[in-house]
């Protein structure tokens, strides 16, 4: 393996990474959060795809399709929360199986709209695209800009959780809700909030991943699938932990398909595996 | 309580063991039923099972626009006999697709079932129909439908081996003088398939083959295999994909680390159908691919077909329209001719016997395993003058067998295509 | 009406459903016996699931794993040439294999981590079936997996299956009430609380899993008799899904939940996809619904408005058709009013 070869190959991990951070921190903050699994995640990136794919097509800018899809996605976690999940509020497993539920119908709904047909936002409409070059080395420029996009959402994110207003008040909301609400919070609205946040950036993930990742009605569970894979080895509500968690997997991803091709398709369990048998709480995870 | 259950338990056992010594009348259960006497508008009932939903959605759709549009075309009576059609979606999914099997043959009574097309749903439906006596045309390409696991009454009238076209890309490779080729597959049956297919015709002409890479078939990322590729150094790619987004995601992957300019690619039937096309636009011009179909054939019956159907649906019919119509055609043949209602054995005797020249495959015949023995084009990505991609063809190779060149018994006396056999 | 008679009457309701279900062959055409077969199995994949749900209050997303290794245990044996015992003797093994390997894994997680690590498995049992092709077939599976001579009739099968469902059904109405039971729902409704007074949760999780473990491995085998064939589909995260939402929907807990749930689905499935194709859609909303409005599921639903009704015409609440437990408790808050 040359050096050229090695750089791509870490790249390669750390884009993929990148995009498993975004998909993984919309689930993890709302799980840390709000304690709420939201298995519906999967759906959110469906819409989030799926809105910017239209919103491309008709108006040749990757920047408003990523704008429509968070915003879809965001209304679409506005009317799920206040509509569906506020009724089964604090019993975990039918939050659980409604959110299931949700998936299964979004899924079916976007394959009668769009079919079964890969779709994608093709390169170009003012997204980076085409490949950088020096020398021997190129790279595609849309996976460094999913690398930048992610260093800047994550920083935001880490640093509104644990340095803001608003994340102190709902650190306070879910550490004892009563006392929150005595002080004058409006913890439902608040609450609303972070489940708004967490879907459009399930959103922009998916928004962000069908221009790198053909798009089809099954992606919604493949990326629940990967979303939850990074919060198990991160931990789940450590913003952290998730950033940790997609980084090594998508290193290990890439690697891996490299060294041992035969295991392709273990990759994504073995860090889980080894998580569960001796930390079972993840990298960042609180003990239970 | 355990006295009272055991007591319960042991009354429901004994019932069911003297139930069990009691076999249902078939009354109301049953098989197709052959009549003797020829009748005018006798009716012909055929099955379809399609995936209408799920993962393989579209293709169902491709299929029942097909199939409607032949029976616009040819009417709903020929010969003897009406014709009627009972259409059920196998979900993407071999239980489903066997459920509904069961369905057709026992509860409406078909005498003929076309599909299905998935290779999972095509093997356990053929072997269910080859029990329950009914002739099953095929649409799927796994190999051994007609090779290891071959039946009287399964004929693959609705496609060709996933290795038969792929065998014309090695050869046609070979020929334009490409001396080292890598491969990068799907990791399952039709990829190991259709990579063995270039494998063993590439070598066979003389070529060599130095790297074989397999990807997951639900792979998101096809970066590391794309980078690999680049850092190979050979003549020439082949590509064998099922289509759907690992195609799309191919092309895009190696368009953007510059392997689309760097190195010949040549790929299998599906990586380049129309769906792949419409996904990702002009950086597919000028890719080569082998199949038994080309809507962008200028052979005038199938032109005239590709015609008809965009300017009835709106987009360019695919493969599995074409097969579907083809199939009907087959069908129709057979029916024209028949005094009496071919069943059975008979029906895939007869089917066996069409001249596929007569279809808009455009020659051939069937083999006596039941496989097309017909045209493969070499195929290139071209624009037509309205600006849409289309494969056209460069290259034909007449009377393909899914064996090659290579001798049948030998052939089919080594194992499977797989990961570790990869060359005849 | 005395308790002794309306235990008498529940008996002899339970006997007439049992003899009814006898005749069905009698009565209905092949295709729908083999649904109902395919229903019953269905049944005993989701009773499997109800176990570790209704008891421990632990939902698995990745229970169809187990059944397909079990499956493909048979199914391969078979291939060997092996004899039923053989054949039977694999799909035990790997039956064992997988639910040792779910519970280690699992036992010390509960609620979202043991959903997530549950469907993880499933998913690694899902690859190990598409990778592992020389043995498994790959995607294209392995049909040509017959049946044993004695259940080849569709009709004998069905016999069968219904036999087993009735059996692992009272079965694990056994284990429920026994003190092991006792315990998981103890666990249920306080793990801490077990903890502290000393029970070792882990261990009766894993305990759990096994008997969960071993009737889904039940399931597998008859799963593949009916069809004849197997292939990664069963292991899916697709069929373990629709498993659970047969068991959510039937009523978790319940002991006809599960067969109400598969009947259900399997409808959906199989009958009704035939006439509209948006059934996936329609399911779900169903579901969803139930999920907020009964959250007991259907049997759960139904038993709760026979009580009601009853408690309105004045008799005192009885024990009805179906034995229930409670998995969350009802509105503690709220105090009974007993009309005396």
């Amino acid at each position: 393996m040359n050096g050229v070869f090695f750089v791509q190959q870490l790249l390669n991990g750390l884009s993929f990474g990148a995009l498993l951070f975004l998909i993984a921190s919309g689930f993890t903050l709302i799980f840390g959060l709000m304690r709420i699994s939201n298995l519906a995640h999967g759906a959110f990136y469906l819409v989030g795809a799926y809105t910017a794919v239209v919103t491309v097509g008709v108006t040749h800018n990757f920047w408003l399709g990523l704008g429509a899809g968070a915003l879809v996605a965001a209304v679409m976690g506005f009317g799920l929360e206040r509509g569906l999940l506020r009724r089964v509020r604090g019993r975990e497993m039918p939050e659980v199986l409604l959110t299931v539920g949700v998936l299964f119908v979004v899924a079916d709904v976007v394959l009668w709209i769009f079919g079964g047909d890969p779709k994608s936002v093709n390169s170009g409409n003012g997204a980076p695209s085409g490949a950088l070059v020096i020398g021997d080395f190129t790279y595609p420029q849309y996976r460094l800009f999913i690398i930048g996009v992610t260093l800047v959402i994550g920083t935001a994110l880490f640093l509104a959780q644990r340095y803001s207003k608003f994340g102190a008040i709902v650190r306070a909301g879910v550490d004892n809700r009563e006392a929150a609400s005595a002080l004058g919070i409006n913890i439902d609205r608040v609450f609303t909030w972070v489940f708004v946040v967490g879907a459009a950036l399930a959103g922009i993930a998916g928004a962000i991943g069908s221009g790198l990742l053909s798009l089809s009605p099954t992606s919604g569970t493949e990326m629940l699938l990967y979303a939850m894979v990074v919060v198990i080895v991160g931990g789940l509500g450590s913003i952290t932990g998730a950033a940790v968690g997609a980084v090594l997997i998508g290193l290990i991803d890439a690697f891996t398909k490299v060294l041992f091709p035969e295991f392709a398709y273990f990759t994504i369990f073995a860090p889980m595996g080894l998580i569960l048998v001796f930390r079972p709480q993840g990298l960042f995870g609180r003990a239970a | 309580m355990i006295r009272k259950i055991s007591a319960a338990a042991g009354v429901t056992f004994a019932a069911a063991l003297a139930l069990t010594a009691c076999a249902p009348s078939s009354g109301l259960s049953g098989g197709p039923a052959a009549t003797d006497a020829p009748a005018s508008g006798e009716t012909f009932r055929v099955g379809v099972l399609a995936p209408m939903t799920s993962w393989a959605g579209a293709i169902g759709v491709d299929m029942q626009q097909g199939w409607e549009m032949f029976l616009a075309d040819q009417g709903l009576e020929i010969g003897n006999f009406k014709i009627e059609t009972v259409w059920e979606d196998t979900a993407s999914d071999p239980d489903t697709a066997l459920t509904k099997a069961r369905k057709l043959v026992e509860e409406n009574n078909v005498d003929v079932v076309i599909g299905p097309v998935l290779a999972s749903e095509g093997l356990v439906v053929g072997d269910y129909l080859t029990q329950a006596g009914v002739v099953n045309l095929a649409m799927t390409a796994a190999d051994d439908l007609t090779q290891r696991l071959a039946s009287p009454l399964v004929i693959r009238t609705g496609s060709f081996t996933a290795s038969q076209m792929s065998f014309p890309v090695g050869d046609w490779a070979a020929e334009q003088g490409y001396q080292t080729a890598a491969t990068i597959c799907v990791d399952y049956a039709f990829g190991w398939e259709s990579c063995g297919g270039f494998v063993s015709a590439f070598t066979a002409a003389g070529g060599t083959v130095t790297d074989q890479l397999w990807y997951p078939g639900d792979a998101s990322d096809l970066s590391s295999y794309v980078s690999q590729l680049g850092s190979l150094g050979v003549d020439v790619i082949f590509v064998g994909s099922a289509g759907g987004t690992d195609s799309s995601n191919f092309f895009r992957t190696a368009n953007d680390f510059g392997l689309l300019a760097k190195t010949p690619i040549v790929s299998n039937c599906c990586t380049t159908d129309q769906a792949i096309l419409e996904d990702v636009g002009d950086i597919a011009l000028g890719q080569i691919s082998g199949s038994f179909y080309a809507e962008g054939n200028d052979d005038p019956v199938v032109a005239g077909f590709v015609e008809q159907y965009e300017a009835e649906y709106g987009i360019l019919p695919s493969l599995y329209s074409f097969a579907v119509y083809s199939t009907g055609q087959m069908l129709y043949d057979v029916l024209a001719n028949a005094t009496s209602k071919p069943t059975g054995e008979t029906l895939a005797n007869d089917i066996r016997g069409v001249d596929l020249g007569s279809t808009i495959i455009g020659s051939g015949s069937l083999d006596e395993l039941g496989n097309p023995v017909g045209p493969v084009f070499i195929r290139e990505v071209v624009k037509r003058a309205d600006g849409k991609l289309v494969n056209a063809v460069i290259e034909t190779y007449d009377n393909v067998s899914q064996f090659w060149t290579f001798d049948k018994a030998a052939y089919l006396a080594n194992p499977p295509f797989s990961q570790e056999f990869q060359k005849q | 009406m005395s308790a002794r008679t309306r235990s008498t009457v529940k008996w002899i309701v339970i006997g007439a459903l049992v003899a009814i279900s006898c005749v069905f062959p009698y009565i209905l055409g092949s295709y729908y016996v083999s649904l109902l077969s395919i229903a019953l199995v269905a049944a005993i994949l989701a009773s499997s699931i109800n176990v570790l749900a209704g008891n421990v209050g632990l939902v698995s997303l990745g229970h169809a794993g187990i059944a397909a290794a079990s499956g493909y245990g048979l199914a391969w044996a078979y291939r060997q040439g092996w004899d039923l015992w053989g054949q039977l003797g694999m799909a035990l093994l790997m039956t064992a294999l997988a639910s040792i390997i779910y519970g280690l894994i699992s036992m010390r997680t509960r609620g979202i981590s043991f959903l997530m690590v549950t469907l993880a498995a499933g998913m690694i049992v899902y690859g190990m079936a598409y990778r592992w092709s020389s043995v498994t077939g790959g995607t294209n599976g392995l049909p040509g997996i017959r049946r044993p001579p004695g259940i080849s009739q569709y009709w004998e099968f069905y016999f069968l299956v219904l036999f087993a469902f009735l059996a692992i059904t009272v079965a694990l109405v056994i284990v429920g009430r026994s003190s092991f039971g006792l315990t998981l729902k103890g666990i249920r409704d306080s793990e801490t609380r077990m903890v502290s007074l000393g029970y070792n949760v882990p261990m009766y999780k894993f305990g759990a899993m096994l008997i969960s473990g071993a009737v889904a491995g039940i399931a597998g085998v008859l799963a593949v008799w009916d069809s004849e064939f197997i292939s990664p589909v069963s292991a899916g995260f697709q069929e373990s899904a629709m498993s659970m939402i047969m068991v959510a929907l039937g009523g978790i807990g319940t002991v006809l939940g599960p067969l109400v749930g598969a009947v259900l689905v399997v409808f959906f499935q199989h009958v009704l996809s035939s006439v509209f194709e948006r059934w996936q859609t329609l399911l779900g909303i169903l579901f969803i619904l139930s999920v907020i409005f009964a959250p007991q599921g259907i049997v759960g639903g139904v038993s709760d408005l026979v009580r009601r009704i009853r408690r309105r015409i004045g008799k005192p609440a009885p024990d009805v058709l179906v034995v229930d437990f409670h998995p969350t408790p009802k509105h503690p808050s709220k105090i009974r009013k007993d009309k005396r």
